[in-house]
């Protein structure tokens, strides 16, 4: 059996691609995540409140979900609720980090594929082609990623690895200058993003995507709030089937996968559980809502063949940002946000396991601590979007790469391959935590 | 077992040193992160073929609290973090975390982040590296002048706290 290894290029980590070829034919194809960081051993023997600061450090895209789960997971393990301005202050990090996330995503990663796989260029341009190809979208990029560094500078002190959120609720108390501050850069987001989502119906929506993206019979997970968008708090769901629902708390979440601290990974527990996807196309068979009027309108642009694409997943990052937006600039003006809470005590253990969830930009991300009576990390365990998409990642790829193969052209097979790779957006740096 | 995972036996063995153990490096960026400023001017030194140079002073030095370090040799250092209560309280907000009897960074921790930490009511985590060239003994020196509670004593993560204590390690 021949191996051929490629590293994965774009996409956050460092990630490599392994194609095995056997008698003339691809066998199979893996995405491997670079190495072992080992952020469950560090956090063994840390007081809880170190928690949210270390484990902000597994991503710098996704680090607000991080730290917001764990302190998440501590209150759970206190049973303490933190007040309303502290939930309103985590949803606008959040989104802060969305912006960021999703816009990256978008313009570095998949944009140039796009150009490329529906014609309109003759190769992946790189960042000067891109300047040059439409300098308005590559202003416009930069001003969303500032937004999203700003909206976290002022809500979370620092652009990246917050300070403010802390078990128990968030350290800050916004002024109305900066309230209005961050309104002006959520309503700057919004006008950019509409020109950003116009352009890319104009550009993609006439045209079919193609079939070797078209998604397999899949299960969808993500986080909502009987089925209306809410990426921080709700239930779990599984849609199976596309058709059948199945809702269950994020306590129970060993009925799907599990794992074992000694690997690294996750146990799916049986092969049917394998196949789950995360990340914004679950978000989209799920939520039946977004909250925003203006998403079912973009919607009509686009026919059938895309609803069960990969490729389709671009266009849904682009709408998020927006609802998100929108949603932030309505908690703006929430009365809650301007009042001071004083921070609840943390003192009496309710249950030594604390589970949450988050919805991070791609996908739902679980955190499970359990801790003793000297109130250290005795185990944890981390639920990584990018983790749980895997095995789908590597059937598709698999699928594709065998197709692709029938030209005997393996520089070409590896090309194709990463651009779908990057499609699902995965986040290498958490996946490796 | 379904799933794609990966036996971490081989990993644990492995120690994560700095990349200037291994080759020369051009200059070091501290922070995490590196506040955004001070990263672009140190590109543009880099670009410009110039050396990175890091201040030499602490966060101290310019702390808005300096003023209110009352040294006493009995202050008893107790807490990694204020409680709840103590952020709460807004008068408490405006001394220094060592008297306090809180942990902070600052005395050994290079300058320069604009103390983000500190204006925010929570003390330094050293996140800009060490103010001189070696964090160990640096940390050994400074923890020595004071009393540190049993509790903190026995803690692993003011040496270890982004790693594991080596010990454990099977
Ligand atoms: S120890 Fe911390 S709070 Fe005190 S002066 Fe130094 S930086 Fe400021
Ligand atoms: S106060 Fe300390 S931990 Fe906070 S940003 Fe500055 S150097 Fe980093």
């Amino acid at each position: 059996m021949q191996k051929v290894i490629d590293v994965c290029t774009r996409v956050e980590g460092h990630g490599n691609l392994e194609i095995y070829v056997k008698d003339d034919e691809v066998s199979h194809v893996e995405f491997r995540i670079g190495p072992y960081r080992g952020f469950e051993h560090i956090l063994i023997g840390k007081k809880i409140a170190d928690v949210p600061l270390i484990i902000s450090r597994v991503c710098g895209l996704c680090h607000a979900s991080q730290s917001i789960v764990s302190c998440k997971a501590i209150e759970s393990m206190y049973n303490i609720k933190p007040h309303l301005q502290a939930v309103i202050l985590r949803r606008l990090l959040m989104t802060g980090k969305l912006l960021k996330s999703h816009s990256m995503h978008y313009f570095f990663q998949s944009f140039p594929d796009l150009l490329e796989i529906f014609n309109l260029r003759e190769k992946s341009p790189d960042l000067n082609d891109l300047l040059k190809y439409n300098t308005q979208l590559t202003s416009n990029t930069f001003d969303i990623i500032k937004i999203g560094n700003e909206i976290n500078h002022i809500f979370g002190g620092r652009s990246v690895h917050s300070i403010t959120p802390l078990p128990g609720g968030v350290i800050y108390k916004p002024s109305l200058k900066n309230i209005k501050i961050a309104q002006k850069h959520f309503e700057k987001a919004s006008f950019l993003l509409e020109t950003i989502i116009e352009e890319f119906y104009h550009l993609f929506s006439q045209f079919t995507p193609p079939e070797e993206f078209s998604l397999p019979n899949t299960n969808y997970l993500a986080l909502n709030k009987n089925r209306t968008y809410d990426r921080y708090e709700g239930i779990l769901t599984i849609k199976k089937n596309n058709t059948k629902f199945e809702d269950f708390s994020e306590i129970e979440y060993k009925k799907y996968f599990d794992k074992d601290p000694n690997l690294q990974g996750i146990d799916f527990g049986s092969k049917d559980h394998t196949n789950l996807l995360v990340g914004p196309i679950a978000r989209n068979k799920i939520v039946e809502n977004y909250g925003s009027e203006l998403f079912l309108s973009y919607l009509e642009h686009f026919d059938k063949s895309w609803k069960n694409n990969l490729l389709y997943s671009n266009f849904l990052r682009l709408v998020e940002m927006h609802c998100e937006v929108t949603k932030s600039l309505n908690l703006l003006e929430d009365p809650f946000l301007r009042k001071v809470y004083p921070l609840p005590e943390i003192n009496v253990i309710g249950n030594k396991n604390g589970i949450a969830v988050v919805e991070a930009p791609r996908g739902t991300l679980i955190h499970h601590y359990r801790i003793n009576d000297k109130k250290t990390i005795e185990e944890a365990r981390l639920f990584i979007a990018t983790d749980i998409n895997l095995p789908i990642i590597n059937n598709m790829i698999t699928d594709y790469a065998k197709k692709l193969y029938e030209k005997k052209d393996l520089s070409f097979v590896k090309k194709k391959v990463q651009m779908m790779i990057r499609t699902f957006d995965p986040c290498i740096s958490c996946a490796t935590h | 077992m379904f799933g794609f995972w990966r036996d971490i036996e081989s990993f644990k063995k492995k120690k994560v040193s700095p990349l200037s153990d291994f080759i020369e490096i051009d200059g070091i960026i501290p922070g995490c992160p590196p506040p955004s400023k001070f990263l672009g001017n140190c590109l543009i030194k880099l670009l410009e073929k110039k050396n990175i140079v890091l201040s030499p002073k602490n966060l101290c030095s310019e702390c808005p609290y300096k003023n209110n370090f009352r040294f006493d040799l009995d202050t008893e250092i107790s807490q990694m973090y204020p409680h709840n209560s103590q952020l709460n309280d807004d008068t408490e907000n405006y001394d220094c975390f060592l008297t306090k009897g809180i942990l902070c960074m600052g005395p050994i921790t290079r300058e320069g982040c604009d103390h983000k930490c500190i204006k925010q009511g929570l003390p330094c985590e050293g996140c800009m590296g060490p103010v001189s060239k070696d964090y160990t003994s640096n940390l050994v020196n400074f923890l020595s002048l004071f009393h540190l509670s049993n509790d903190l004593r026995n803690y692993s993560g003011i040496f270890y706290r982004f790693s594991k204590p080596r010990i454990w390690r099977k």
